[in-house]
C-alpha cells in the first residue's frame, strides 16, 4: 500500500499517480482523513482529489472508489473535481443507472464552470487541451448512450460500522447552543440517537445546509430518540452560532435536540468517529457528508455517510434500535 | 371623563406606528364620569410644531383633515375612524406624534395618544440620533446573526438551478423578492429598536452625509471602510472576519454613482423613460439596479458578495423605493389589472417569478427547481400589520400601501411616497 | 377627492412629480470628467453591452474586447464593468462562466496594473483556483508580484478557504509597512487559530494603538467567551492607553455574553465608578456610555 504523509510535495503525488499508479493504490487515498490531506489548502485538496479521480479513467474504475465519484457528482462544487468524477466513470462499465447524477451535476455547473486540464498538474496559463465539468459530464452522458434514467438510485448505503476506536468518549465535554456543558455519556446513552456532523461556515449548500436542513424532518423521533449535530469547527462555531444555524432551519432545541461543540475535546471524537474531514490549521478543508446513528450505549450501530441520506432509511434504523 | 385611541386594531401601544395610509383607530369613552349624554370630542394633534403629524378621516374614503369631531356614545362602545400621517411630517423619534382628545366644548384634554409616523427616510437627510439609531441597530442584528441574513448570505453561490440567486434576480420576482427582503431585515430592526426604519441611498444624488465614518463609512485608499471609532458598524462582521472593503468609481460626496460607463440612470429618467407598464419597467434591474451595484469595486460589486456590504441594503431600499414611486405615478398597486406585474401570456416564467407564487426561502420550499434549503423560517411578523403572510407571496407585494385592499398594507412606507 | 387641504396637497405632489420627471433629458447629470470624451471603442464596447444580457454572441464580443490588448485600455474597462453589472441578472452569462473566466486569466499578467487588479478582483470573488494559486505565488516571491502584498491579501480574503492565514501571520510578525501590517490583522478576524496572536496583540502596550483596537474587534467578535476575561483586566487598567481601553469596552459590549456581563458585580462595579470620573476621554466616555445602554440598564 502506498502511504504518503502530509509532508509529501503533491506535485510528487500527482507524478505517481500518472507514472506508477495502480486504480485499487489511488482508490486507497481517497479517504479524507488521511494524514495525506492534513494541513493542506483546500484548492490543494482539491487539486489532489480531482487528479486521483480523473485517473480512473485510464486505470479503470474500481468499485470502492464509485462512492467517491458519485459523491462529487452528486454534491460537488468545485467544477475540476466534478469533471474528474465524470472522467473517472469511463474507465468502468457504462451504467445508465447513474444518468441522474450525471444530469443534476450537469445542471449544477451551469453557473460554476471553469476551464481546466488532467494532462498537467497545477498547469501554467493557457492550459493544454482544456476541457470544463459540462464538457466532460456531457462526453460520460453519451458515452454510456441513450439510457431509460432509473428511479433516483443514488442515497447513502446504511453501514454497520465495525468498532474503530476502544477509548471510552463518555467522559469528552460537549457544550451545547446554549452554552450548557454536558458529557458525552450523559446525552449520548438510554436513548438511540441520530447524530450529523457539520460545520457553519460551509459554502457547500448541498452539504451542511442541506444536512441539517434534512436533520430537522428527523425531529418526529424526539422522545424516542435524540437528534443532534456536532460542529467540525468548534473555534469559529460557538453556541450562539450553532443556535442560529439550527433555528434558520426548522430545529427546535429541547432535551432531546441539541447542537454541540467540543472545543476542548474534538481530537478525541473525530478519531472515536473516524470522521471524514480534514483540516488546514483550524480550517477544514475538505470533508464528506456524515450521519450516524448511535445505540443506546452510545455505540455507532450505522452510519450514512458520503451520499445524501434517506430520512425513511435513518428513522428505520432508529427504530429498530428502539424496538430491540 | 377620560377616552381611550386604539390604532391598528390592537390596544398594545406597540401597534402605534403608521406611515401615509390611512390605518383604522377606534376610539371609545373609557371613563365616563362627569357626561349623561354623547361627549363630542375632537381629536387633533398635540403639538404642530414638532415631531410627526397625522390627520384623520371618519372613513378611509373620506377626505383627510388636520382635526376630526365625533360624537362618543356614553356606554364606552367604540367609533372606527382612520389616521394616517400627515406628510410630509414623519416622526424624528420614537412615538413623538400624538393624538390629543378634547372636548369640544370647552377644550378639556381626554387623552393623549403617543404614535410614530414610522416611514424609509433618505439616508442623506437622517438626523445623528436616527442615523446613530440606524447603525446601532444593525450591527447588532448583524452579528447576533439573527434573522436570515448570514444564512442568505453565505448561499449567495452562483449556480443556476436551484440556485437562491435565481429565486430573486433576473425575473420579475426581481422586485417583489427584494421588498420582502428588506420587509423582513426592517422587522428584525425594529425588534431591536422599534423606532428604527431602512434609509435608502439616492444613488443618482450625492450623499456626503451617508459615505462618512459615522454611518456607511468613507472607502480608505485601500479599500477598507473606515467606521471611525464611535459607529458600532465598525464592529460589522461577516464570515470574511470584521470589516468591510469597498471602493467607490465615482466621489459620493459630490456626485451621484457611475462607473467606466456613465452614471447611473436618474430618478427621472427611472420614472419617465422605463414605459408606464411593469413588463417594461423591470428593465430598472439593469440601470440604475446593475449599475449602482458595479459603481464600486470590491464586495458590493458581484452578486455573491454583495450583502456583505451594509450599503447594500441602502441601495436597494432605492431600488425598492424607485419601484413605489413608479406605482405611484402610474397608479400600479392592484396585482389583479394588468400594469400593475408582467402582462399574462407569453412564455413561463421561473417558479418564483409569477404572481401567485410564493416565494423562497420564507415558504420553507425545497422541491425543484427551488434550492435545497431555505434557511431563515418564516417572514418576520409585526406588530402593526399581519400582512403579508408569513410565506409571502409575489402578489403581496404589489399593493404594499393597502391602496386596492388596506388589509395588505406592508407597514412600511417612503418619506416622498405619500398616500 | 380634493375636497380637503390635504387631499388637495396630495394630489398636487403628485402632479408636481410627474410634472418634474416628464422634463427633458437637460436636467440628466451630465458627463463628469469620469464619463467625459468618450472613445469610439468605448462607445463600441458599450453598444454591444446594451443587448448582451440574453445573447451569447455579444457577451462573447465583450471577452474578446478584454483580452484585446490592442483595444485601448478605456475600452477594455468598460467591457469589464459592463460584465460585472452583468453578473446580477444574465443567466446567459452564468452559462458562458468558463469562457468568462478564461478571457480574465488571458489578462491576469497585462501589462497595465489596474486591468490586473479589476481581474484578479472578479477572479478572487469567483474563488478561482488559478488566480488564487497566482496571488500566493507572488506573495511567496516565485514569479513577479501581480499587485502589491496588501492588495494580494485583501484578495485571497475572499475565500476563507484560500490559505492564507499563515501568511497573514507573517505579514503580522515580519512586515514593517504599517498599513500592510494592519489590514493583516483586520483580515485575521476570520481565522479562529489566531485567536491568541490577536489577544497578544492587545495585551502589547507598545503595540500601535490601531492595531490594538483592530485586534480587540476580530478577537471578540471571534471567540468571546475565552477571552472576555482578559480583555477585561485591560480595560480595567488605569495605566492603559485610553482609546485601547475604551475600544475594548466597546467590544465587549457588542460581542460579549450579555449574562456573563450581567453577573459580573466586581467588573461592573468598576465601570460605574469609571463613569462618575471627570476626567475621562471622549472615547472612553462614549464607550461607557455604550456598555451602560446595553448592558447595565437592560
Amino acid at each position: 500500500m502506498v502511504e504518503f504523509s502530509a509532508s509529501t510535495a503533491e506535485e510528487a503525488i500527482a507524478e505517481w499517480v500518472s507514472s506508477s499508479a495502480g486504480a485499487t493504490e489511488i482508490a486507497g487515498l481517497l479517504r479524507e482523513q488521511l494524514p495525506l490531506y492534513a494541513g493542506r489548502s483546500s484548492n490543494e485538496v482539491t487539486r489532489i482529489r480531482g487528479f486521483l479521480l480523473a485517473a480512473f479513467e485510464r486505470t479503470g474504475l474500481p468499485s470502492e472508489a464509485l462512492p467517491y465519484v458519485m459523491e462529487e457528482l452528486e454534491s460537488g462544487q468545485d467544477a475540476y473535481t466534478v469533471a474528474a468524477a465524470a472522467r473517472a466513470l469511463r474507465g468502468g462499465a457504462p451504467s445508465p443507472e447513474l444518468v441522474p447524477l450525471l444530469r443534476g451535476a450537469l445542471e449544477r455547473m451551469r453557473g460554476a464552470d471553469v476551464s481546466m486540464t488532467f494532462e498537467v498538474y497545477k498547469p501554467r496559463w493557457p492550459f493544454p487541451h482544456p476541457t470544463t465539468a459540462s464538457d466532460e459530464l456531457r462526453k460520460t452522458l453519451a458515452w454510456i448512450g441513450p439510457a431509460e434514467p432509473g428511479p433516483s438510485c443514488c442515497h447513502a448505503a446504511s453501514h454497520t460500522e465495525p468498532i474503530r476506536d476502544e477509548t471510552d468518549i463518555r467522559q469528552i465535554e460537549l457544550e451545547d447552543q446554549d452554552g450548557d456543558t454536558v458529557r458525552f455519556g450523559d446525552f449520548f446513552v438510554g436513548k438511540p440517537a441520530v447524530v450529523v456532523f457539520f460545520y457553519t461556515r460551509c459554502d457547500n449548500p448541498e452539504k451542511c445546509s442541506l444536512s441539517i436542513t434534512k436533520l430537522a424532518g428527523l425531529q418526529v423521533l424526539k422522545g424516542d430518540a435524540r437528534v443532534a449535530a456536532i460542529s467540525y469547527d468548534p473555534l469559529y462555531d460557538t453556541p450562539a452560532r450553532l443556535k442560529v444555524y439550527g433555528r434558520n432551519r426548522a430545529i427546535e432545541f429541547g432535551n432531546d435536540v441539541r447542537f454541540f461543540r467540543a472545543p476542548r475535546d474534538f481530537e478525541q471524537l473525530r478519531s472515536w468517529f473516524d470522521l471524514g474531514v480534514n483540516y488546514i490549521g483550524s480550517m477544514v478543508n475538505r470533508h464528506r457528508i456524515e450521519l450516524y446513528v448511535l445505540d443506546t450505549n452510545g455505540k455507532i450501530a450505522s452510519s450514512f455517510t458520503r451520499m445524501q441520506w434517506d430520512n425513511r432509511r435513518v428513522i428505520e434504523a432508529v427504530q429498530a434500535l428502539a424496538r430491540a | 371623563m377620560r377616552t381611550d385611541i386604539a390604532l391598528n386594531g390592537s390596544s398594545s401601544p406597540t401597534a402605534n406606528y403608521i406611515g401615509w395610509s390611512p390605518r383604522p383607530a377606534t376610539i371609545r369613552l373609557s371613563d365616563p364620569t362627569g357626561a349623561t349624554s354623547p361627549v363630542a370630542v375632537m381629536l387633533r394633534n398635540q403639538r404642530t410644531n414638532i415631531g410627526g403629524q397625522v390627520v384623520f378621516a371618519a372613513a378611509a374614503n373620506q377626505p383627510r383633515t388636520d382635526t376630526l369631531q365625533l360624537t362618543l356614545p356614553l356606554n364606552g362602545s367604540p367609533l372606527s375612524f382612520v389616521v394616517s400621517g400627515k406628510h410630509p411630517n414623519a416622526s424624528t423619534n420614537d412615538r413623538d406624534a400624538a393624538i390629543e382628545v378634547v372636548l369640544t366644548t370647552g377644550g378639556t384634554v381626554l387623552s393623549v395618544t403617543q404614535l410614530m409616523v414610522r416611514v424609509r427616510k433618505n439616508a442623506n437627510t437622517l438626523s445623528d440620533a436616527e442615523r446613530d439609531r440606524f447603525t446601532g441597530a444593525f450591527a447588532i442584528l448583524n452579528n447576533r446573526g439573527a434573522g436570515r441574513f448570514r444564512d442568505l448570505r453565505n448561499m449567495h453561490i452562483r449556480t443556476l438551478l436551484r440556485s437562491p440567486l435565481a429565486q430573486a434576480h433576473g425575473d420579475d420576482g426581481f422586485l417583489p423578492w427584494h421588498r420582502a427582503y428588506l420587509l423582513d431585515l426592517e422587522r428584525e430592526l425594529q425588534n431591536i429598536d422599534s423606532s428604527v426604519t431602512l434609509p435608502y441611498w439616492r444613488f443618482d444624488q450625492p450623499a456626503p452625509k451617508v459615505f462618512i465614518p459615522e454611518f456607511i463609512g468613507r472607502s480608505a485608499a485601500n479599500g477598507r471602510v473606515d467606521f471611525g471609532t464611535t459607529n458600532d458598524l465598525r464592529f460589522w462582521t461577516t464570515e470574511q472576519g470584521v470589516g468591510v472593503l469597498r471602493r467607490p468609481s465615482f466621489d459620493p460626496a459630490t456626485s451621484g454613482a457611475g462607473n467606466a460607463n456613465g452614471p447611473v440612470r436618474s430618478q427621472d429618467s427611472t420614472l419617465r423613460d422605463l414605459g408606464t407598464i411593469y413588463d417594461t419597467f423591470i428593465a430598472s434591474e439593469g440601470n440604475p439596479h446593475n449599475r449602482a451595484h458595479s459603481s464600486f469595486r470590491e464586495a458590493i460589486s458581484d452578486p455573491a458578495t454583495a450583502p456583505t456590504d451594509p450599503l447594500f441594503f441602502l441601495l436597494h431600499c432605492n431600488v425598492d423605493r424607485l419601484w413605489a414611486l413608479w406605482q405611484a405615478k402610474n397608479g400600479r398597486f392592484n396585482p389583479a389589472v394588468a400594469g400593475s406585474f408582467r402582462t399574462p401570456g407569453g412564455p413561463p416564467h421561473p417558479i418564483g417569478h409569477n404572481l401567485s407564487n410564493t416565494m423562497w426561502p420564507w415558504n420553507g420550499d425545497t422541491t425543484p427547481p427551488r434550492p435545497t434549503s431555505a434557511p431563515g423560517g418564516p417572514l418576520a411578523s409585526s406588530a402593526v400589520t399581519s400582512a403579508p403572510a408569513p410565506s409571502p407571496a409575489v402578489h403581496e407585494m404589489i399593493d404594499y400601501q393597502g391602496r386596492v385592499n388596506p388589509a395588505n398594507w406592508l407597514g412600511f412606507d417612503y418619506d416622498d411616497v405619500p398616500f | 377627492m380634493e375636497d380637503s387641504e390635504y387631499e388637495r396637497y396630495i394630489a398636487n405632489y403628485w402632479r408636481e412629480l410627474d410634472r418634474q420627471s416628464a422634463q427633458e433629458p437637460e436636467t440628466e447629470m451630465k458627463d463628469t470628467a469620469l464619463f467625459s470624451e468618450e472613445n469610439p471603442r468605448v462607445a463600441e464596447a458599450k453598444a454591444i453591452a446594451s443587448g448582451a444580457r440574453s445573447d451569447p454572441e455579444k457577451l462573447e464580443k465583450l471577452f474578446a474586447i478584454i483580452r484585446n490588448p490592442s483595444e485601448p485600455i478605456e475600452a477594455r474597462h468598460s467591457a469589464l464593468t459592463s460584465l460585472r453589472a452583468l453578473r446580477f441578472n444574465s443567466v446567459v452569462l452564468d452559462e458562458l462562466r468558463a469562457a468568462y473566466l478564461d478571457a480574465l486569466r488571458d489578462v491576469i499578467d497585462d501589462p497595465d496594473p489596474d486591468l490586473r487588479d479589476e481581474v484578479l478582483e472578479i477572479l478572487s470573488k469567483e474563488k478561482d483556483e488559478y488566480a488564487q494559486r497566482r496571488l500566493l505565488e507572488s506573495l511567496t516571491g516565485q514569479g513577479s508580484p501581480l499587485v502589491p502584498a496588501q492588495r494580494a491579501l485583501q484578495l485571497l480574503s475572499y475565500d476563507i478557504h484560500a490559505e492564507h492565514f499563515p501568511l497573514l501571520r507573517e505579514y503580522v510578525a515580519r512586515s514593517d509597512d504599517a498599513e500592510t501590517r494592519l489590514e493583516a490583522v483586520r483580515l485575521l478576524s476570520a481565522d479562529p487559530a489566531s485567536a491568541d496572536l490577536l489577544m497578544d496583540l492587545f495585551a502589547d502596550s507598545k503595540e500601535d494603538q490601531e492595531i490594538r483596537r483592530a485586534s480587540v474587534a476580530g478577537l471578540l467578535s471571534l471567540a468571546p467567551q475565552q477571552y472576555e476575561e482578559r480583555v477585561k483586566e485591560i480595560v480595567l487598567d488605569d495605566s492603559e492607553d485610553e482609546t485601547v481601553r475604551a475600544e475594548g469596552l466597546s467590544a465587549l459590549s457588542h460581542f460579549g455574553n450579555p449574562t456573563a456581563l450581567a453577573q459580573d458585580e466586581r467588573f461592573n462595579a468598576t465601570i460605574e465608578e469609571l463613569r462618575t470620573r471627570e476626567a475621562n476621554s471622549e472615547s472612553l466616555e462614549k464607550a461607557l456610555q455604550g456598555y451602560m445602554q446595553m448592558h447595565l440598564l437592560r
